[in-house]
């Protein structure tokens, strides 16, 4: 689906924030990258974006990209109400469907709302709808850059159930870049530890899903995954 | 409503302590009139009074609206080139810090001897621009990165791009700078007119001038008066328009 070989990048022509960062990501994958600050998490999104131009390396797709952007802040234009900020991926790249962006609003939970201006909506519902905004574009692969850093614990647990549903439902890829080690054993299929600017190591947790999320949480090879990632972050860099 | 109601309480105290404490100590006129005698040069001139008003109003907001375009055309150039930006922004600079009052005779010998009204637009345009330009800059350049992000990573179309960001974004940066820019560009129009001197101008600061002249004083204080109502009411027209406008993102 997606491969990136050998990718490094530097800002301004200073320390290179990514060496030699490769990863994929297959078809209806969920992939956390966990690492310290400044590590270059972020920037490995903006660079599969098309955001920024890496110094050496390749990034190629095996489709098309299809992409969305979840930021950490919501990124909601506060002039705008609820449903024209979903609407807004449609109207820049042509391809507005009323429809889509019913559907997006609908899978959040924020149907009724949309003429709501994000002043009058919560940290939470902020959040949701910016998840709307990305699934009216209807991704392929989802770029989320710490989209629930800022929210309180019990919100951040219904965003990760959110998110895992809607990858289920319909069918994208995740690449998800989180600070929480529990987040990433709960949410991904892999995770991928990075230091120093390129990935320093990999798990794979593997939860029961037919369970409910509170015993997900629960359960001993959540905690053993957290566990194994913990010990992954603290490993020395080779 | 406390808003309006104390102010409006302050000024009526005043006015009665005013008329008191000139009739109590038959103050002479010609040092301070008394309220009611500047109530009765208004009422008595009404006519003379609207055509000066309506003269000083007419060359402010068009300067106004002068330093609104440019400000903002310009404010577009500096976001679109630092080159630019680097090269005419000190310019603009000295046109703000430089005084109105030493700059307006060279302009009113330019041109303004066939055409005083031109030179007073020009000279209330100088005054005015400057704060539309700076709070239109910063607006522009406020746009939060990952809305911009976003608006790449969608390939908007640079008109996308100014209609639904740029433009919304520095929106309040104009209104605000809008509030600031009204009652310099009046000031920078009565300067313009003291400058012009007798008779070639037609506004309330020549009315002024003429009363002062001939020792008028209530002739004089119903000119002030009438400058800071058209200041007023452009202040708070503009902050009425601001709270419209933004009534929804705050």
């Amino acid at each position: 689906m997606l491969k990136i070989e050998d990718l490094s990048f530097a800002y301004g022509g200073g320390t290179p924030v990514l060496a030699d960062f490769s990863m994929e990501l297959g078809r209806n994958e969920i992939v956390s990258l966990l690492g310290p600050s400044g590590c270059g998490k972020s920037t490995v999104l903006r660079l599969i974006a098309d955001l920024l131009q890496p110094r050496t390396g390749t990034v190629s797709w095996q489709h098309t990209a299809d992409l969305a952007f979840v930021f950490q802040d919501h990124a909601l234009m506060p002039w705008a109400s609820l449903r024209e900020n979903v609407a807004l991926p449609g109207k820049l790249s042509g391809t507005f469907d009323a429809d889509a962006v019913s559907s997006a609003i609908d899978a959040v939970g924020l149907s009724g709302m949309e003429a709501r201006y994000p002043s009058q909506l919560s940290g939470g519902q902020r959040m949701r709808a910016s998840v709307a905004r990305a699934l009216a574009a209807k991704p392929k692969t989802l770029l989320m850059d710490e989209p629930f850093a800022a929210l309180d614990e019990i919100l951040r647990f219904q965003m990760n159930e959110l998110l895992l549903a809607l990858s289920e439902e319909r069918g994208f890829n995740v690449i998800f870049v989180t600070h929480s080690l529990f987040e990433a054993a709960y949410l991904s299929d892999r995770v991928l530890v990075m230091k120093n600017g390129h990935v320093s190591g990999e798990l794979t947790p593997i939860l029961d899903r037919t369970l409910s999320a509170e015993d997900q949480r629960a359960s001993s090879a959540f905690l053993k995954a957290v566990k194994e990632i913990s010990a992954l972050m603290a490993k020395e860099d080779k | 409503m406390m808003r309006v109601l104390l102010p409006l309480l302050a000024l009526t105290s005043l006015l009665i302590f005013w008329q008191v404490y000139v009739t109590v100590n038959d103050v002479p006129k010609f040092i301070l009139p008394a309220p009611a005698a500047i109530w009765d040069s208004l009422v008595r001139d009404v006519s003379v009074w609207g055509a000066a008003s309506g003269s000083t109003l007419w060359v402010t907001l068009k300067a106004l609206l002068a330093a609104v375009a440019s400000g903002v055309l310009l404010a577009l150039a500096f976001s679109l080139s630092r080159t630019f930006e680097a090269t005419v922004y000190p310019f603009a600079v000295v046109l703000q810090v430089t005084p109105v009052v030493a700059i307006a005779p060279l302009v009113i010998i330019w041109v303004g001897i066939d055409n005083v009204e031109r030179a007073q637009v020009i000279i209330a345009w100088l005054v005015a621009f400057f704060p539309i330009l700076a709070n239109m800059s910063a607006g522009l350049k406020s746009v939060d990165s990952n809305l911009s992000e976003l608006f790449t990573l969608y390939k908007a179309s640079p008109l996308q791009r100014f209609r639904l960001l740029l433009w919304p974004t520095a929106l309040p940066y104009l209104l605000a700078s809008l509030k600031v820019s009204s009652g310099l560009a009046l000031i920078g129009g009565v300067v313009a007119e003291f400058v012009a001197g007798s008779g070639a101008a037609t506004g309330l600061a020549w009315r002024i001038i003429e009363a002062g002249n001939r020792l008028q004083i209530e002739k004089m204080f119903a000119g002030l008066l009438l400058l800071a109502a058209i200041g007023m009411a452009m202040f708070y027209g503009f902050s009425m328009l601001e709270r419209y406008l933004l009534r929804k993102t705050r």
